[in-house]
């Protein structure tokens, strides 16, 4: 080899610089790895060896404003299996497929899968305190038994849709249950210990508990009573009229409290499983939309009034139609209302008095007012699910859009948006957003939390124009189409509603209507706003006649419950064909029994007690009821 | 006495960094497998002072004996027969997929970690004959080039892709100490920067065609290279898991025997493949960084042995025990650090086993075994 030796010392120097190039390039890595990466990689090796068993936080009960329990937790356990911890899976699976009642197949399938922690699903869930207890005492190893907490709704159907219901691992899945799903739920706890790659619990490894934290409770602005009260009259509508579906929503005007809402059909939030989705799934107060019907005139009287473009004292004539670019709207009553005021057009819902309303405000103010009074947007109440509805768009407007509007019809609304504009109407003029979630509670103190402010959206009209539309409604019940929701004291106010469904082929059905009726109750001062609609009864089929009484029975029996006086003063209501003359109710408290009899021939009396004297009576004194209402009276020794 | 005076020769500040490396890789098997099996600890402890013994015996010969005749060739045969003894069924032993055990009655060994050794005396002889440098005549070239070629294919094939490449190492680094010419050398690392750059390409973009000729376990190596966290129960575990150790071991470490990776034997291999992994995790970057330097220092030591001969043979073969090491160290350490694709390959020194330890004491014993002779000496035995 003729190679000067001084070359392969180059070459052999050469070769060291290659090597000392590649192991920098080693130490630059693993600096980086070490020394930039190393603090995620750290929490990444730290999950890698920890293993969780989760402990549940108890889940918070929803309550009613009074209290009353609307949803809770049975506490139940469940197991848990941690597979490599278990040394003989095959006599495990059998001790726990005896305890359980359960397919010892299923079992050791289950507690022999190649997973960290497996529930035993189903039949290890929310399983009994003595099949619990006497799993423990077998001291199982890889078998855990933790708390599991079942949902229950002591109320049944009650307030279904407004509630929802949680799933089997206490997760909300619809109604109040999925929009507080986080704040009901609380957080897990767990134990964790150290596992190695295999599940296996490190030696020397201690043991960290993390303890859960419970779910609030949530008081919601809805009163048991009411809402039993609703439902008790939806289910009347049902039997009585056949209907498709019923819908109904009470609400304080003042706050935009939900006192009590519901809809047929309903379910059971215990059974979901077993219940159509479209069933749970459709919380109609609002989700449905549908044009209105007259309901929606309060709204086109409201802005007229404020507007000044109507004295209710004018004169009006009805001819039985109204003739708008070339096409001819008619009146719901054949032959029209003739000559009458105003205040008369409201009273019997004449559609061509309320055409020129609308033309009296013009296009822009009338929708402009619609917009005001919240429709074609959600009003914001804490549920999923809500709709906005449909207006025309400004350019869509022609005159036959602007009158027809004016009644009700060519608009698309849900029954949520047509409570809180009416009730905007008749509080003194506030759109207020309606709300289910009143405050949530300390579930062990019971200490108010956190509150829900009324949340005033804007002044839609003024304290005056708020004033006549309370007594145009009035006027509606005592005088008007609203007769059958007359209740005598409570001065209520209302108006009735006939809507056309649209069929599939986008023309009205024929003889398919929803009729329905929204009640406002005491008129001075109105304290409950109640609508009701009822999609397509069989036979007759007018708001007045259908959905009128179920109003009228729901406020008697609120009102009543809430304890609103009755008011001396009201509007005096015309012949009433269905009802009995009004009497006040004698005062008997401390008379002979043999003299009641003999003076007070015509009213049936209830006799409670024995005895000589009457000492207490139902109803009380000077309270106003139909001729003929039995009077109880409870007797004793004086 | 000759032999004696030979003996003070010894390159002592080599024989001290291999009992660092031999503490290490106690350390480091002991922080492994203490939890698991602890006896691997005093069995790699025999295979040291085995390999101590090998060390001492190569020593014992002057390593100029193999350069005459044609020594070389029958080493090089052997190592060849051996390589094809491992396809044979029965005798060859499949381990992870990979057929690269030979089993003669209860041993067993890994003809491919000999191959190395055979191949750089082979190849260090016939660079170091050639006449003419640079090297840059066609048959020279092809005849170095059919010598690296023939186990190198048998070792791909097993398939064992990290040996094969340790031995491209082994091959590059002679060829480049015997004065090839540069034009050929940057020739071939070109073609090697290409071929792997092509395959990455292909992997992008054309992934069914790189499919037709690479095996579907290739294909899964690349992926998991190129994206860990696709896979990490699967192909992506290992270097996952081994990543996580590293990163967790920070600065200065989870403590011996302290590492959750390597107790929860959640990294695969731990005193094998991984222990580079086990030792950063447990010593950090601080004991990560001194094992690097310990190497870096070693190959330094070897190649000054090789600088210093006088002997053209000697630097060859110095030159190739350098790269042997440099490649498997960068390709072990590498892959458990995400730099390269996990190949199955033992950390020279450090990992656990006997095959692999054997063949590295020998290399040391040739080196050394140059850096006590001189010109001037005589054979063995005179």
């Amino acid at each position: 080899m003729s190679m000067p030796s001084n070359q392969v010392r180059r070459r052999l120097f050469i070769t060291l610089l290659v090597g000392l190039f590649l192991f920098a390039g080693l130490l630059a890595r693993l600096g980086y790895v070490q020394l930039v990466e190393g603090n995620w990689l750290n929490d990444k090796a730290r999950d890698l060896w920890t293993r969780d068993i989760p402990f549940e936080g108890k889940r918070g009960r929803i309550l009613d404003r009074k209290g009353e329990v609307l949803a809770y937790n049975i506490s139940s356990p469940s197991v848990l299996a941690i597979p490599a911890q278990i040394e003989d899976p095959a006599k495990t699976a059998r001790e726990l497929a005896h305890i359980l009642m359960a397919p010892e197949q299923n079992i050791y399938r289950q507690i022999t899968k190649k997973q960290l922690i497996v529930r035993l699903q189903p039949y290890g869930r929310k399983i009994s305190n003595e099949r619990a207890q006497s799993i423990l005492e077998r001291r199982l190893p890889g078998i855990v038994v933790a708390e599991d907490n079942r949902r229950h709704y002591p109320q049944g159907s009650l307030a279904a849709h407004i509630l929802g219901f949680a799933g089997i691992d206490n997760q909300g899945l619809a109604g109040l249950e999925l929009v507080y799903d986080e704040r009901l739920s609380g957080t897990r706890g767990h134990v964790s210990f150290g596992a190695n790659a295999k599940g296996e619990r490190l030696p020397g490894g201690v043991d960290r508990y993390t303890p859960p934290e419970d779910g609030m409770d949530l008081v919601l602005t809805l009163d048991k009573n009411i809402q039993a009260i609703v439902e008790r009259e939806m289910d009347q509508a049902m039997a009585q009229h056949d209907p498709e579906n019923v819908l109904a929503i009470a609400m304080d005007p003042d706050t935009g409290e939900i006192l009590g809402m519901g809809s047929r059909p309903t379910f059971r939030p215990d059974n979901f499983r077993n219940v159509d989705p479209e069933v749970y799934n459709r919380n109609l107060p609002i989700w449905r939309t549908y044009e209105p019907g007259s309901t929606f005139k309060i709204i086109t009287l409201a802005a007229a009034l404020e507007e000044n473009k109507v004295n209710m004292k004018e004169a009006f004539h009805d001819p039985g139609y109204v003739k708008v670019g070339g096409a001819r709207l008619r009146c719901w009553k054949g032959g029209g209302h003739g000559s009458q005021t105003f205040l008369e057009v409201v009273e019997n819902s004449c559609n061509p008095g309320f055409v020129n309303l609308g033309q009296r405000l013009g296009k822009e103010k009338l929708f402009e007012y619609i917009r005001k009074f919240g429709f074609g947007q959600k009003t914001g109440i804490d549920l999923n699910g809500e709709a906005k509805g449909i207006l025309f768009k400004p350019k869509q407007v022609g005159p036959v859009e602007l009158a027809t509007t004016a009644f009700g019809q060519g608009v698309s609304v849900t029954p949520i948006q047509q409570v809180t504009a009416v009730a905007a109407a008749v509080n003194g003029g506030e759109l207020m957003e309606p709300y289910l979630n009143k405050a949530w509670k300390d579930p062990e103190t019971g200490e108010v939390l956190e509150k829900t402010k009324p949340n005033v959206k804007r002044q839609v009209v003024s304290e005056e124009t708020s004033k006549k539309v309370r007594y145009a409604l009035e006027s509606v019940v005592a005088r008007g189409t609203g007769r059958r929701a007359f209740i005598d004291g409570y001065r209520v106010g209302g108006k009735t509603g006939t809507a056309q469904k649209v069929g599939p082929d986008g023309r009205y059905l024929k003889n398919n209507h929803i009729v329905s009726f929204i009640g406002v109750a005491p008129s001075d001062d109105p304290e409950l706003v109640v609508y009701v609609a009822v999609d397509n009864p069989k036979g007759v089929q007018f708001g007045g006649v259908v959905a009128a009484p179920i109003v009228r029975n729901i406020m008697y029996d609120s009102l009543r419950y809430m304890g609103v006086e009755k008011r001396k003063k009201q509007i005096p209501p015309e012949k009433i064909p269905t009802s009995q003359p009004i009497v006040t109710v004698p005062d008997l408290i401390g008379e002979n029994v043999s003299r009641i009899r003999n003076s007070l021939y015509d009213t049936p009396l209830q006799v409670s007690g024995k005895g000589e004297v009457v000492i207490n009576q139902a109803p009380k004194p000077g309270e106003r009821v139909e001729k003929g209402t039995p009077i109880r009276i409870y007797l004793g020794d004086k | 006495m000759k032999l004696f005076r030979i003996f003070r020769r010894l390159d002592v500040p080599l024989l001290l960094l291999i009992l660092m490396l031999a503490v290490i890789s106690i350390v480091a098997i002991s922080g492994a497998t203490h939890s698991s099996d602890p006896g691997y600890v005093e069995k790699q402890v025999y295979w040291y002072l085995l390999g101590i013994l090998f060390l001492v015996a190569v020593l014992l010969f002057d390593y100029r004996v193999l350069a005459k005749g044609r020594f070389v060739y029958v080493l090089y045969g052997l190592g060849i027969l051996l390589l094809l003894l491992v396809l044979i069924p029965g005798v060859g032993v499949t381990v992870k997929g990979a057929q690269q055990w030979i089993r003669i009655g209860s041993f067993q060994m890994q003809p491919s970690e000999l191959m190395k050794l055979f191949l750089i005396v082979t190849l260090a002889k016939v660079a170091s004959e050639i006449k003419w440098v640079p090297i840059r005549n066609w048959r020279d070239i092809g005849k170095l080039l059919s010598l690296f070629a023939l186990p190198f294919l048998l070792i791909l094939q097993q398939p064992d892709l990290g040996t094969a490449m340790v031995l491209t190492g082994i091959t590059g680094s002679i060829l480049l100490a015997a004065g090839v010419d540069w034009r050929f050398l940057l020739t071939g690392v070109a073609g090697v920067v290409l071929l792997i750059g092509g395959v990455m390409f292909l992997f992008f973009t054309e992934p069914s065609l790189l499919r037709t000729v690479l095996a579907d376990h290739q294909m899964e190596r690349i992926e998991t290279f190129v994206n860990p966290a696709s896979d990490p129960g699967g192909a992506g575990y290992q270097l996952t898991q081994s990543m996580i150790a590293v990163g967790s071991g920070q600065l200065d470490g989870k403590g011996f025997q302290n590492g959750t990776q390597a107790q929860g034997k959640w990294i695969p291999e731990p005193h094998n493949d991984f222990i580079f992994a086990v030792f950063a995790e447990e010593f950090g970057f601080i004991g990560g960084s001194f094992l690097l330097t310990l190497f870096i220092f070693l190959v330094y030591r070897i190649l000054q042995v090789g600088i210093r001969s006088d002997d053209p043979y000697g630097s060859c073969i110095t030159a190739g025990v350098a790269g042997m090491i440099v490649f498997q160290v960068f390709q072990n350490i590498g892959m458990t650090i995400g730099l390269l694709p996990i190949t199955g390959l033992p950390l020279p020194f450090i990992s656990y086993g006997g095959s692999s330890l054997i063949t590295q004491m020998m290399a040391m014993g040739l080196v050394l075994n140059i850096g006590m002779r001189k010109e001037g000496d005589f054979l063995f035995m005179d």
